[in-house]
Parts: structure tokens; C-alpha cells; sequence
């Protein structure tokens, strides 16, 4: 086990690969802001820079690194590699290819770059985050031009997807399978919920009853508790079946996730390979779901009161199905791409894992053009005003906010700014985790100092 | 232009200069803790103590960004303190040890400090510091972090929420017989290999748990209790195997646990009525390979070579026992007894047909590890920082006028909140008028000069005491809480004349003093808890006798003690793969209803337990919401 084992449970070697693989660029003159987001970078095990830097010395006496290049050495083992460039070589900047070759680009105290700069990184559609701090004060932006795939969002809860309404012949085949109707009150305990649910709906099918939450609830009483079971309603499976009621109804959440994920793509033009492997992915996910009407389906089932036995047993059914599923997804998206390099397999799995955590994040709005002019497309913002004006050397409305920002640079809310700023670069380019669309803003001359507004 | 004069600027020069001589303690040199330490530095802090009781490990070096390769296996706080000594303009004190650790660090020391910054990994430390910083009534900073979650609460001894105010999830818990008997899933195979098996082999002094006339077992059935203190003898007997070094005998031990140990099980006929029966392993699966094989860590290996690497690594580890004086502790990080719980989780897994899992999945489990990295520690370290300028009065910015002006920070996700937000920094709540450790009590210090002890008679100390807090004399109880001793009450006073010293409160003596006094309104002063402490000093006055400056708040009379004893427990659910706490509130529920898979007899055994011995606790040291 090693170095990267307390990340690697986060975003899994998938993740890592993508963090050790990514060319960062940070634009910017040496800071302890950089030096924080340098060092934060090095950690997570990014080993390639490109540093656009403007051809002055450290503008901070406050570094707590001497030797930047040589100090980060020892945080990677892998190297740490900076490329340091003139900043305003328009022959590069103003190519967005220039730009495409970085994973992110983070603007880090800079709020000088011509417009047409802005415009070319914007064409490039890499992701952009501006991060600032000064004195008690600070931001952080997250520009992503182009809609954002995430591969894995990682929700804290998942509605389970049992698939119960539209069983595949295998399902069906070991509910049957279970002797239903002739078991005792202690072989009716054991079994998981699931079993449960999916007779009621038998049972509803055969009586031509529509399919309700409630309807399913007044089923698994007046006719599992009154004729199948009576001893039951004491069982933990029972209590179960009736809290996840709602999971009978036919699923309506998959159509529309597939709807935003293809609109999503609509508006996307795939440069990396890392896109346009997921843009493939999305497109054949549209093809699966039309054809069989669903999509594929996850090997996790959730927890459920029931024998090991049972439960292994329904695991394994589950286990075998999504196989099969990831087996003819991997088939339709392969199916009329002879000419493009196939997809690894394990992208496809990841991809598969539980594909409704596949999740199109929307770009905030704000340009990063008007960003530097200190407008936010879906609010305004005096402090953001006020912090983006002081930066291009204009004295601030608010005389709080003037004094606060005057200040040299207090170490702590430098480091913690550099926290931020990264850790959202790492939601970005490993593509799990749903990054801000907001813009974080510190103003520590205020009684609340941290406030995020949609930008 | 110089650190201090930016500092300066910032704060101003007077605020400097207290910056200065301010002396902070620092619990925890790992990912928050070393953040911090920078953070505090740079800021000019003084004077900076710092306590770690851990060696550094790979594993850290992803965000403990003051360490290096060739630093693992120092101990964290002395290499920090190294590892800085080149920018630091601080006075450094670094300290090896257990916060809880009364003889290294007793509550007087604790006092010497203007504020203590908790970056510490577990909740049984957290708790102890709280408690520490609510009798000293000095500000406490604290933090954690978990993946990309992490929090922040400035507590302000009597004015803001302490730590314990509100309720915090604390480990789940197992009863006996499913992690020896029944185990339905894989982490009850983990925690038996685990806490059970490799505790009884490898380290050798742990006493086995069958004490056994008090002790809850989860079930009453004699038969499995026997059966269940059998196999701890037993276990004794295949230690003495590890002991001698003859690793000839290694797939009898394997044999005995996992064949031998089985076919008894299945003897109980009670425990397979309604389970599927175990299926030991036979003979022809054990074989004599000793040989070590590197494997994929992440992948589920065939039972086959699970039972090869369990072989493989009982001889490496009986080979490093003689050299270790035959004491291995379960270190997640030692790999050697990870996969030696790794596979004999598994091979009880396959009997048990429950599925296997990785050595990768395991660690998590086994070692509770939690995620960790260096930007969510950079962020919650920086806060706590800049937060300590406000609770220390030293910025002009924005002043509040009152401590529960003062803000925290989470993460939004941490609290669903919002979903398009990350972090949130409400302000903080006053104290929770239930909280055990900082609201039923009023606590404080007690200085007496070192001479006045052996003069000084309790009577004295009790009118000292009504003076200071108006309290009635004559219905005020005096009890020692360190040694369960009443000393005076109103029917009571044959200690009276006594000194201090002839009744033994000496410093580190905890006082609790009440005033029994009920007015009309059905209220009463607040029990006042105090810690005698000594002031250095051989001529001391009864006018340099210090006691907290402070009003004892009044009380509603309430009979229920229960509430106040009542563990604090889990409220937020947090699903860690397979650990699901339960909320108290189902917990009797649940177990009057599980019985119908446990005991077909039907006996009550399992429905009013309550969570104390009967359950062996997943995890010793390390609790599921240790954050980093």
C-alpha cells in the first residue's frame, strides 16, 4: 500500500492515474498563494507545470518556500517538473491550442491578462480558476466553459434501482424459485425486501391494480400481512419492504438523466481523449437506453434484513445481470466505431459502476472577460467588484474592505484559498465529484467572512 | 519587507507584541497539524507546544508535507519541530505522548496555555481536551477532516457549545456470539479476525476476554458459551505454536480454525435452525507452501490462495515474533498483519458464504482508515488559524462583541445543506443546556500555595468557597470525585477541622461542591467541579488562594439522572461501506425483531441488552468519525 493510499479511497487509481498524468499551468507572479497551490499540487502527486510568469521577483517577503522548484522536490516522488514562461508571449497565448495542452489553468493573483488572452484560454475550453488572496481577503472561481462530465459523483445516498417492475427473466426466476405463499413465519423473515416488494407486485399485476407508493404499502398489509404472512409485521424485512415502497414505481429518473447528459454533449467539443472517450460513452449510453429501455444495471444492491444466504444468493443475480448489461453496452458503443481506437475497459467500468452517478455539470456563467472586470453574470457583487479592482490597482468602494485588502499577505488565508482553489481542480480533472459553479469570496472584514454566490 | 512587520500590519504592533508572548498548544502533528504548525509560525505565534504520540508512516506523506521518506518511522511532533526549525521564529517544544497521559501532562499544565488547537484523529482524545479546556476555561480550537469534508469550531469555555453539546456517532458495535459464532457479514469476519484471532496469536500479554461471570454474551445458550470459552483456550494452545517457531505446525493452526473450530459450530444445533450451516474447509485445501508470493492488493483472490497467503504470512510473522518480543500489535500499515487478517477474514468469509473482499477493501475496514488529503486539511487548518486571531482579540476587523459572534466552518455536504454550496460558517450556539461535560457542571480551578496545604482546614476552604460564590454554608456538600470521598455536608462536619492535607485533597484533586439550597422557584445553584491545583510557593497567603472569577449559574431541579448518564450516541448516520449505525432510538426495536433470526428458542435473551460488554467494539483507538 503507499503514499497515495488515503486519496486513492476517494477517487480510486482511476482518479490517481488522471492526477499523475495532468499538465497544470499556473499563470501568475510568485506568491505564497502560488507557492501554497504549487505545494498542495505536488502532494495530490501532479508532477507537470508550465509556470506563465511575468518577468518580476517574488512579491511577498512571507514565502515559506526558498527555493520553489527545488523545495517541492522531496512532495512527489515522481519529480516535479516546472516549465517557466514568459507570460505575455502573445505568439503562444493567443492560440487556443497553446492552452489545450494543459489540463487546468489556474490564474493565481494575476488580473492583468489582455482580453484576447482570456478569449483565446475560454476558446480552449480547459478549465480555468482564477484564486486570489490578499490580506484578509480572497476568491476562487471555477470556469469551466464547456459542460463537465463527471464519471463518478459519489452521492452521499443513491435511491436504490431495483429493476423490480421490469424483471429480467433471471430475476424473475429465483423470486419464483422461492416457494412463495408455502413458507413458514421464520423462512418469510429471512428474506430480503426485495422478495417482498416484487411479489406485491405480482400480486397488483394480477388484480390489475395500478402501481402506487400506496397502493404497494396497503398490499404488503391487507394481503402479505393478512394472508401470506400474519406473523410478519414484526420483521425487519416487513418494516423494510414498507419504507422502500417507492422503489415499485416504475422509474422515471434514468430517461432523464440520459436527456441531460446527451443535451449536455450537444454543446461540447472533445479535444482530449479523456472527453472524447466520455462523449462516446454518453452517445451509446442514448443508444443503449432506447433500445432495451433501461439502463444497465448496478451490481450494488443495497443493505437488506435477510439471511446471508438469501441475500448473497439475490447479490449474485444482480452481480451476473450487470455483467451481462456492461457486456452489451461495451458492445453498442463499440458497434459503429470501427475506426476510433477502442475504450479501456476499465473506463467502461467505471463508467458502468452505477451509471446514474454519471452527472453533467453545467458551466457558471460568467466569462472569464467579465470575470477580471469584476461581473458575475447571474448576480452582482460589490466585494468581487471592490477585490478585482484593487488587484488592477483601483481603490475599493467599501473603506472596511479597502483596509482589509491593504494588508500583506496573512499566511493562513493564503493557505486556505490555495485549499480551496485545488481542491477543486482535483474534482476537475480526475472527473469525480461534483465541482463548485460557484464563486467562493473571503472578505475578512466582515462578521461572516465566507460567502458563495452563484456566478 | 519581514515577516513580522507583515504580521504587524495586519494585526497592529501592540496586538504584535501579545502575539508575541501568546502560548498555544498544538494537539496533533499529522495532515491539520502540520498545516497548522506552518500556519502559526508564519504567523509569529510565540510559543508553539506540540504533542503527537504517532511514528510517521508512508501513508502520510500524501499531504504531511513536513515529512519525508526518510523520515518514516520518527516520531512526528520531534521531525516537525525539525523540519521548520529553518524559517521559525517561534520557540518550539515538541512533545512524544498520549494527550491522556496525566503524569506527562497534568490539567495544570494544560492551563499554562492561552489556546489549544485540537488536530487530532480520535474521538476519545477530542473529548478529553474539551474536557480539559472547559476546566481551564481556556479557548479551544477544533478541527477534522474527512476526504473532502472537514469542520472547524472555535469553543469558548461557558459561552459557546463545547465539543460534546452535540451528539457525535461513536463506533459500532457487535454482540459476542455473531463475531464468534454467527457472522452474517463481512465485517463481522474482519473484526473477529482482527480483534479475535490475530490478538489472540500474535500479541501475546492481551488476557482473553473470558471473565466470565459478569460478562453479556449476546445469547444465553450454554452450550455456545462454553463452546465460545473452549475455543479461547484452545487459541492459547496454538499461540504456544507461534511461540516455538516450528512452522511445520502452521496448517494444524489453520486446521484447528478454520475445520476443527467449524465442525463444532455446526454441532450447536440451536444456531443453524434458521441459518445456513458454516462449511468447514477439508483437508486437501491445506497445504505445506510457505512460499511468499507478491499478489494484486485490490482483487479477490480464490479461496485457494487465500488460505496459501494465510500459510505463507503465519510463518513470516512467527519468524518476526521472536525478534519483536513476541508481541504484535494489528497495525494497518504493517502489511504483514493486514494480510494475515485480510485472508482469515476471507477464509471465514467462504465458510460462512459470505463473500470476500479485497485486501484493499479490508484495510479500510480493519484499520477504520479514513480518507485523507492536503487540500482539505490546508483549508480547515487555515480557517482554524485565522479564527484564532479572533478569539484571541487580536484583530481590529469586524470586532464581535460577544463569543458566539464568532464563527465556525463545515463543509455543506458534511450537513446536506445545499448541494451547490461547499462551505458554510454560521456563528456559534451557545452551550447546550444538556450537555454533560459543560453545562451541568460549572467547572474550574482551585490555586492553593504549596504551604497552605498542611494549614489550611476544610472548614476554611468551605467558607472560602460560600464567599467567593455566594453559596449557603450550611447546605453546602463537599466530595471528593477522584476518591468517590464525602468530605462535609450539612449532617456532616466531622472532617471540618481537618486540614487539607490530613484529608488528602491535594493538587490534582477534583471537587465537586454543591449547594443544596432549593429556592421557591424550584431552582438551585449549579454543582461547581474544581481541580486543586498548587501555586509554587512556600509563603503563600490565604489571599493568594485564586479561584475562577465567575457567577454559578441557577438550575432547574430534575430527578432524571438517566439523561445525564445516557452515552452520547450516533446521530448522524454515516455509511462507511458496511458499518450502519443505528440510531438509539431504533436500537431496542431492532433487536426485539432480529430475534427471529437469532434464537428460534425464543427466549428474550437479545431484546433488552444494553450496548456495554456484551459487544466488542469494531474498533480500539480509533473512532469512525476520527478525522484527520
Amino acid at each position: 500500500m503507499d503514499r497515495y493510499d488515503r486519496q486513492l479511497r476517494l477517487w480510486g487509481s482511476e482518479g490517481q492515474e488522471l492526477l499523475s498524468s495532468s499538465h497544470f499551468c499556473l499563470v501568475g507572479p510568485e506568491t505564497t498563494l502560488i507557492q501554497e497551490c504549487f505545494k498542495n499540487l505536488a502532494l495530490l502527486g501532479v508532477s507537470k507545470y508550465t509556470w506563465l510568469r511575468r518577468d518580476t521577483p517574488a512579491i511577498s517577503s512571507n514565502l515559506f518556500y526558498n527555493d520553489l522548484a527545488a523545495d517541492l522536490q522531496p512532495l512527489n516522488p515522481a519529480g516535479v517538473d516546472i516549465r517557466v514562461l514568459p507570460l505575455l508571449d502573445e505568439d503562444q497565448t493567443l492560440q487556443s491550442d497553446f492552452w489545450r495542452q494543459f489540463s487546468i489553468i489556474m490564474i493565481v493573483s494575476e488580473a492583468g491578462l489582455p482580453q484576447k488572452v482570456l478569449d483565446s484560454m475560454e476558446q480552449s475550453c480547459v478549465p480555468a480558476i482564477p484564486v486570489y488572496s490578499s490580506g484578509l481577503c480572497g476568491y476562487v472561481y471555477i470556469r469551466t466553459a464547456e459542460p463537465h462530465f463527471v464519471i463518478d459523483s459519489h452521492p452521499d445516498y443513491q435511491v436504490p434501482l431495483l429493476h423490480l417492475d421490469k424483471p429480467w427473466p433471471e430475476l424473475s426466476q429465483f423470486m419464483n424459485s422461492l416457494r412463495f405463499g408455502e413458507l413458514d413465519e421464520y423462512e418469510y423473515a429471512e428474506l430480503p425486501y426485495a422478495v417482498l416488494l416484487y411479489h406485491v407486485l405480482q400480486q397488483l399485476q394480477q388484480e390489475g391494480t395500478a402501481v402506487t407508493t400506496q397502493s404497494v404499502k396497503e398490499t404488503l398489509d391487507k394481503w402479505y400481512i393478512g394472508k401470506i404472512n400474519p406473523r410478519g409485521s414484526h420483521d425487519l424485512n416487513y418494516d423494510e419492504a414498507v419504507r422502500f415502497a417507492h422503489l415499485c414505481v416504475a422509474d422515471s429518473g434514468s430517461k432523464r438523466l440520459v436527456g441531460e447528459l446527451v443535451a449536455g454533449l450537444g454543446h461540447t467539443s472533445p479535444y482530449n481523449r479523456y472527453d472524447s472517450d466520455i462523449s462516446r460513452m454518453i452517445r451509446a449510453l442514448d443508444k443503449y437506453i432506447t433500445l432495451h429501455g433501461e439502463l444497465m444495471v448496478s451490481a450494488k444492491l443495497p443493505d437488506m434484513a435477510s439471511s446471508t444466504a438469501m441475500y448473497t444468493a439475490l447479490q449474485e443475480v444482480y452481480r451476473r445481470k450487470s455483467l451481462h448489461d456492461r457486456e452489451e453496452y461495451t458492445r453498442i458503443l463499440h458497434e459503429d466505431a470501427a475506426e476510433a481506437t477502442p475504450i479501456d475497459p476499465s473506463r467502461i467500468a467505471a463508467f458502468c459502476h452505477d451509471v446514474r452517478n454519471v452527472c453533467v455539470a453545467l458551466p457558471a456563467q460568467t466569462s472569464l472577460s467579465q470575470f477580471f472586470q469584476g461581473k458575475l453574470a447571474r448576480n452582482s457583487s460589490p466585494a468581487l467588484q471592490d477585490l478585482i479592482g484593487w488587484q488592477q490597482g483601483r481603490t475599493p468602494h467599501s473603506q472596511e474592505l479597502a483596509s482589509a485588502l491593504a494588508l500583506p499577505a496573512s499566511y493562513p488565508t493564503a493557505s486556505f484559498i490555495a485549499g480551496l482553489a485545488c481542491q477543486e481542480a482535483v474534482k476537475l480533472v480526475t472527473h469525480q465529484y461534483t465541482p463548485l459553479r460557484n464563486l467562493a469570496l473571503y472578505n475578512g472584514s466582515t462578521r461572516t467572512p465566507l460567502n458563495t454566490l452563484e456566478a | 519587507m519581514s515577516r513580522a512587520s507583515n504580521i504587524s500590519k495586519i494585526i497592529g504592533p501592540q496586538n504584535l507584541e501579545k502575539l508575541r508572548s501568546t502560548k498555544c498548544l498544538l494537539i496533533g502533528a499529522g495532515g491539520i497539524g502540520s498545516e497548522l504548525l506552518k500556519d502559526l509560525i508564519l504567523m509569529e505565534f510565540g510559543e508553539i507546544h506540540i504533542v503527537d504520540l504517532d511514528t510517521i508512516d508512508l501513508s502520510n506523506l500524501n499531504r504531511q508535507f513536513l515529512f519525508r521518506q526518510r523520515d518514516i518511522k520518527q516520531p512526528k511532533s520531534t521531525t516537525a519541530v525539525k523540519a521548520v526549525q529553518g524559517f521559525n521564529n517561534s520557540k518550539l517544544v515538541p512533545y512524544e505522548g498520549n494527550i491522556m497521559d496525566t503524569t506527562q501532562f497534568p490539567l495544570h499544565w494544560f492551563g499554562s496555555f492561552d489556546i489549544i488547537f485540537n488536530a487530532l484523529d480520535n474521538l476519545a482524545a477530542r473529548r478529553y481536551v474539551n474536557k480539559m479546556s472547559q476546566f481551564l476555561q481556556v479557548p479551544l480550537l477544533e478541527s477534522g477532516t474527512s476526504g473532502f469534508d472537514g469542520y472547524m469550531q472555535p469553543i469558548i469555555p461557558t459561552e459557546t457549545e463545547c465539543f460534546d453539546c452535540t451528539k457525535k456517532e461513536t463506533p459500532k458495535t457487535f454482540p459476542v456470539c455473531t463475531i464468534r459464532s454467527t457472522p452474517s457479514q463481512p465485517i463481522h469476519c474482519i473484526v473477529w479476525a482482527k480483534n479475535f484471532l490475530f490478538a489472540q496469536l500474535f500479541a501475546a500479554d492481551i488476557t482473553n476476554d473470558a471473565d466470565d461471570e459478569t460478562k453479556d454474551w449476546g445469547t444465553t445458550d450454554e452450550e455456545e458459551i462454553k463452546r465460545i470459552k473452549q475455543e479461547t483456550n484452545e487459541l492459547q494452545e496454538l499461540q504456544n505454536i507461534i511461540l516455538s517457531g516450528d512452522n511445520s505446525q502452521i496448517p494444524k493452526i489453520i486446521e484447528k480454525i478454520f475445520i476443527h473450530d467449524i465442525e463444532k459450530l455446526l454441532k450447536i444445533d440451536n444456531l443453524w435452525k434458521t441459518r445456513t450451516k458454516p462449511v468447514p474447509l477439508t483437508e486437501s485445501q491445506i497445504k505445506t507452501d510457505l512460499t511468499d508470493r507478491d499478489m494484486d492488493l485490490s482483487t479477490v483472490w480464490p479461496i485457494a490462495d487465500q488460505i496459501q497467503k494465510l500459510s505463507s504470512i503465519t510463518n513470516k510473522l512467527m519468524t518476526r515474533m521472536k525478534a519483536e518480543n513476541n508481541h504484535i500489535e494489528f497495525d494497518k500499515d504493517d502489511e504483514d498483519t493486514l494480510e494475515f487478517v485480510a485472508t482469515a477474514a476471507n477464509i471465514r468469509s467462504q465458510i460462512f458464504h459470505i463473500p470476500m473482499k479485497s485486501v484493499f477493501d479490508i484495510k479500510q475496514t480493519a484499520g477504520n482508515i479514513i480518507p485523507a488529503i492536503a487540500t482539505t486539511n490546508a483549508i480547515v487548518a487555515g480557517l482554524s488559524a485565522l479564527v484564532s486571531l479572533r478569539v484571541l482579540s487580536l484583530l481590529n476587523y469586524a470586532k464581535i462583541s460577544k463569543p458566539t459572534e464568532l464563527n465556525m466552518v463545515f463543509t455543506a455536504k458534511a450537513s446536506n445543506i445545499s448541494q451547490n454550496r461547499y462551505l458554510t460558517n454560521p456563528t456559534l450556539a451557545p452551550p447546550n443546556c444538556n450537555c454533560p461535560v459543560c453545562s451541568r457542571v460549572v467547572r474550574g480551578v482551585m490555586k492553593i500555595p504549596r504551604n497552605l496545604f498542611g494549614e489550611l482546614k476544610l472548614k476554611d476552604l468551605v467558607s472560602i468557597l460560600a464567599e467567593k460564590y455566594s453559596f449557603d454554608s450550611e447546605e453546602l456538600s463537599v466530595l471528593d470525585t477522584t476518591g468517590h470521598r464525602l468530605l462535609s455536608d450539612f449532617d456532616f462536619d466531622s472532617l471540618d477541622e481537618k486540614t487539607l492535607e490530613e484529608i488528602k485533597i491535594i493538587p490534582g484533586t477534583l471537587l465537586l461542591i454543591t449547594d443544596e439550597t432549593e429556592n421557591d422557584d424550584g431552582t438551585c445553584l449549579k454543582p461547581l467541579e474544581l481541580y486543586i491545583d498548587e501555586i509554587a510557593s512556600d509563603d503563600g497567603k490565604m489571599s493568594d488562594i485564586s479561584l475562577p472569577d465567575m457567577k454559578i449559574p441557577l438550575t432547574k431541579i430534575t430527578s432524571t439522572t438517566e439523561e445525564d448518564n445516557k452515552p452520547v450516541e450516533d446521530v448522524v448516520p454515516q455509511n462507511n461501506g458496511e458499518t450502519i449505525v443505528l440510531d438509539l432510538e431504533d436500537e431496542d426495536d431492532e433487536k426485539v425483531k432480529k430475534r427471529k433470526f437469532a434464537g428460534a428458542d425464543g427466549d428474550d435473551a437479545l431484546s433488552k441488552k444494553s450496548k456495554s460488554d456484551n459487544e466488542i467494539e469494531i474498533i480500539e483507538e480509533d473512532d469512525i468519525i476520527a478525522l484527520d
